[in-house]
């Protein structure tokens, strides 16, 4: 478990990794943690990919044993707790999240993003902030350099990168394809030299800044907007950067679209990446719709969970064309088509 | 005796003077970059002489440790601002509260706290020069009085 991680959970769940240091190390019980879920009064989950683990009569056990009638010792979080992690993760200082805390999440050191549940304080409409803040979901980032590999041959052609759109369910990685896609234009491969990339990181999830260094390797040659509106972004980056490429993760709005059609037009590729199952799906918001059916887009990467996260179940082209003979891990070997 | 009094309040004065500019440093960082608060002091101890510059920089460096609090290492270096300045007891009792004011409330009520250690402290820098400008009187009368009484009894 990397320090930023460790740093900033409460003291009491520091003491039991202590106290299991060798059990852990041995059994490479938390190698794929991916969530770490804090709870007021109930037990902390550590959630490695697959399954969700508690600390229960001073052992690591699958949850499914938790039985809340059975009077053992388990570990479960309180209240201190909570105050504890939320002053650690905001580094005392809570005022200057309250931009963080509107979205429901900070950022913290390393790129992993703290989720905060409790009481949302509305003002005109408009969420103000969060107090008696009751639930901490510790999501762990993970950057897996190569990802994207096997992907890079199809969004070349000519001597340019295509614009590319990745569409992706949650928790299928595309985060992480595209952080990958960026640091292989950035950096170049064996097919293309490197190319200046513009980021607009406006859930600071992609390069993960912290004071103003990306915590993931971006490539040397990317420029990164941290917690920047898309939209501004992409106009601020085209005016001041010169980039050639330009990603942004999640679009979704009128202004989004603007901006990358503004984008395009100024001879810049966008690599982007949407919520959605497939193009159909998509298609169906009337935003979207347009950028498909103007063929905005030369490539489009559906991912899933197929094989595991990070499976590419396929790759179309501007004319909804398939690419792939078969969905393949983001691991395995190229297929040609 | 009167002289070293005058002295002592003087640099006293001076020394709330400088802290009432720090804690507008501070508030700047805070309200304005958002820094979070050992960036906050990192930063203004970049813009104060010693040995605010030095207490500032020892918080920066205990919180990138990260072993205790903001508040406990606040307190615990509150005992080497006092031992390098001329700040009494109970100037160090406003200062500690300005460290219960800052990191645990959102800006608009921390700007309120801040503000109002601030004004407690611009109101303490008035009385003292109050007080310094009638003792000064007073030593002046004494003086003249007690030189008036020598010639009497030399004459």
């Amino acid at each position: 478990m990397s320090d930023d991680i460790y740093n900033v959970l409460p003291n009491r769940i520091k003491e039991v990794f202590r106290y299991e240091e060798d059990k852990l190390n041995q059994n490479n019980i938390f190698n794929d943690l991916v969530e770490i879920r804090i709870r007021i009064n109930k037990p902390i989950i550590f959630r490695n990919s697959g399954h969700d683990l508690i600390y229960i009569n001073n052992s690591f056990v699958d949850a499914s044993l938790f039985d809340k009638n059975n009077k053992c010792e388990y570990l479960c979080a309180s209240l201190e707790d909570v105050n504890e992690m939320i002053d650690l993760v905001s580094d005392y200082s809570l005022y200057a999240f309250e931009d963080d805390l509107r979205q429901g999440y900070i950022t913290i050191k390393g790129g992993h993003r703290v989720g905060i549940a409790g009481k949302v304080v509305i003002d005109m409409d408009r969420v103000k902030n969060i107090k008696n803040i009751s639930f901490l979901n510790l999501r762990i980032a993970h950057q897996i350099k190569g990802c994207a590999k096997n992907v890079m041959p199809y969004i070349q052609a000519d001597r340019k990168y295509l614009h590319t759109l990745i569409i992706s369910p949650p928790g299928c990685g595309k985060t992480t394809l595209l952080r990958d896609i960026i640091r292989t234009i950035s950096d170049g491969d064996k097919n293309y030299s490197g190319r200046d990339v513009g980021v607009v990181d406006e859930r600071s999830e992609i390069a993960a800044c912290y004071m103003g260094l990306p915590q993931n390797d971006v490539g040397f040659r990317t420029d990164v907007l941290d917690n920047c509106p898309k939209a501004t972004g992409m106009l601020m980056l085209l005016r001041t950067m010169n980039p050639e490429v330009i990603a942004v993760d999640e679009i979704g709005d009128s202004k989004d679209v603007e901006a990358i059609r503004y984008v395009i037009n100024c001879g810049c590729t966008i690599i982007a990446t949407i919520h959605g199952d497939s193009i159909d799906e998509i298609r169906t918001r009337p935003i979207i719709r347009k950028l498909i059916d103007e063929r905005v887009f030369d490539r489009y990467i559906i991912l899933g969970k197929s094989m595991g996260v990070g499976t590419i179940n396929n790759i179309f082209d501007e004319r909804g064309n398939e690419l792939l003979k078969k969905p393949f891990s983001t691991e395995e070997y190229l297929e040609v088509y | 005796m009167g002289n070293s009094f005058a002295i002592s309040m003087r640099k006293r004065i001076t020394n709330l003077r400088d802290i009432v500019r720090l804690f507008n440093l501070l508030k700047a960082e805070i309200f304005y970059k958002k820094s979070v608060l050992k960036e906050a002091c990192k930063n203004a101890s970049l813009r104060c002489i010693y040995p605010y510059n030095a207490w500032l920089n020892n918080i920066f460096m205990n919180m990138e440790e990260g072993k205790k609090s903001f508040y406990e290492i606040w307190e615990y270096e509150l005992i080497f601002l006092y031992e390098n300045s001329s700040l009494k007891t109970n100037d160090m009792d406003l200062i500690r509260e300005m460290g219960q004011a800052l990191g645990h409330y959102d800006k608009e009520t921390q700007k309120v706290n801040i503000d109002l250690e601030l004004d407690e402290i611009h109101r303490k820098v008035l009385l003292l020069e109050n007080e310094l400008t009638n003792k000064m009187k007073i030593a002046y009368i004494g003086s003249f009085l007690a030189g008036l009484l020598i010639i009497i009894s030399v004459v």
